[in-house]
């Protein structure tokens, strides 16, 4: 239900400090029950960060077994989708990853072609395609009605609902599990509410803070698999893990989640 | 929305100092004997600075954002790319046709020049001083594109000849990438350069225009 997102958060060099750090907030997500680390060729140095930070746990005796590995494929200027992908299972130290994306639908076609051989031959378990920030949704839908996708991930908040409309229910509908990136629009929603009470009937759906009751919101959506909100703090880690337990809101629940900032 | 944040920026500056140390000290004496170099006519020494500045470009350009910029910055690789665009461009028209000559001036572009100057070799380091991690941390000519682009402005505006103002071209345009890009990282600083690179523009072009009504735009 919580996965981790590593945009920004993981791109940080070769720092060794701050990759120790990183290290630290991926192992409160394992101890915690987390699996699912999404991530990008684009995302700079992640990757690799990502690679440094499992080599170390498992160094050190942590328990990443419970990695869900998902990465994209990005090929914005006449690079090579499958070296890429290559380059890719190296910085992470992984033979095979759970699931490739093809990111932000650049080249979808060719990539989902070649996934899907990957996927046939055993290199890979799952596929699926990326959006975000409320792009390309009318072209994305026609790849979820047309294409075999195991995974879809787009923008979702309790301010951004436009994926409610079609593809949530579409991922419903086909059996495609849903990833949500922005669950917190970067921390803006965090930062726009903050100072402000939250509702006095929060504590029910097991709230106690604006990034749970802002996460908690989209992942209490039937048609969402998990979200993957990035963090370099173990805290905030720990509050977003603490999402996953407790109360779900129904949908009346949610539907006053919506008005209440609505009204704010 | 950039993929790092500051404290990487930063870091990464640091990380690429500490590799290649003691080079960055080259760096910043390659600053200062630019600056000691400009003089009154004299063509080698013109010759010299163009050199300085075509090695801070292309370090710049291919030891910072070719190899270690782009580890967190998709983009590097273009920056790489007008970097030595730009090196190529100051070693044609500098080294090649030593076409330039440099001065000091009791003028308006005199005083930017010397402002920018004292920018580049040590407001700028202790900018990035400040952010910790010591002498490695501080950002200087040819180890750093912002340290460059300063320094290569200031030599400009001390420039008397053709060129100063198509060859400001690149810098300015980085005086817009960097205000963008610490803008977005949040350090309301950025906003300098950008504005820096418009004075020097307007500076240039009123230069050029004084030096033509004097008859005077030859070196």
């Amino acid at each position: 239900m919580i996965g981790m997102g590593t945009w920004v958060t993981f791109n940080v060099g070769e720092d060794a400090r701050t990759r120790a750090a990183r290290a630290e907030v991926l192992k409160t997500f394992f101890d915690l029950g987390g699996g699912m680390v999404d991530s990008s060729p684009m995302y700079g140095s992640a990757e690799d960060v990502i690679g440094w930070s499992l080599k170390h746990l498992k160094a050190n005796g942590a328990n990443t077994d419970g990695l869900f590995s998902a990465t994209k494929v990005w090929t914005p200027v006449f690079e090579d989708g499958e070296a890429q992908m290559a380059e890719s299972r190296a910085l992470w130290g992984l033979n095979r990853f759970d699931l490739m994306q093809v990111h932000n639908l650049v080249d979808w076609e060719e990539h989902l072609e070649t996934l899907a051989a990957d996927k046939q031959a055993g290199r890979l378990r799952y596929v699926g395609i990326t959006t975000s920030h409320g792009r390309r949704h009318r072209e994305f839908a026609e790849i979820m009605e047309s294409r075999p996708l195991d995974f879809v991930q787009f923008t979702y908040n309790i301010l951004d609902r436009e994926a409610e409309d079609r593809l949530l229910p579409l991922a419903a509908e086909r059996g495609i599990g849903v990833i949500v990136n922005r669950p917190f629009r970067r921390k803006s929603l965090i930062n726009q509410f903050a100072g402000k009470s939250l509702p006095d009937w929060a504590p029910e759906i097991g709230c106690t803070s604006w990034p749970q009751f802002l996460l908690k919101f989209v992942v209490s959506h039937p048609a969402v698999t998990c979200a993957i909100p990035a963090t370099s703090q173990v805290a905030h880690m720990v509050e977003n893990m603490g999402v996953g337990h407790g109360p779900m809101p129904d949908a009346a629940i949610r539907t006053r989640m919506v008005s209440y900032v609505e009204s704010l | 929305m950039l993929p790092f944040t500051i404290e990487t920026y930063f870091s990464t500056i640091v990380q690429y100092n500490l590799a290649i140390w003691p080079a960055p000290l080259l760096g910043m004496a390659l600053a200062l004997a630019a600056l000691v170099l400009v003089g009154r006519t004299h063509a080698a020494r013109a010759r010299w600075i163009g050199m300085i500045l075509l090695v801070g470009w292309l370090w710049a350009g291919v030891g910072f954002h070719l190899f270690q910029f782009s580890q967190i910055n998709f983009a590097a690789p273009v920056y790489a790319g007008l970097f030595v665009m730009q090196a190529v461009l100051i070693g044609w028209l500098c080294v090649v046709r030593n076409a330039l000559s440099f001065r000091f001036a009791a003028n308006l572009p005199g005083a930017v020049a010397l402002f920018l100057a004292v920018l580049a070799l040590l407001i700028w380091p202790l900018v990035g001083f400040s952010a910790g991690a010591g002498l490695p941390a501080a950002p200087v000519f040819g180890a750093d594109p912002t340290a460059t682009v300063l320094l290569t402005l200031a030599l400009w505006l001390l420039a008397r000849g053709p060129g100063p103002l198509w060859l400001s071209v690149v810098p300015v345009l980085w005086t817009f990438v960097d205000g963008a890009t610490f803008l977005a990282l949040g350090a309301p600083f950025g906003l300098v350069f950008p504005v820096l690179g418009l004075v020097v523009v307007l500076l240039l072009v009123l230069k050029r225009q004084a030096e033509r009504s004097n008859g005077s735009g030859r070196k």
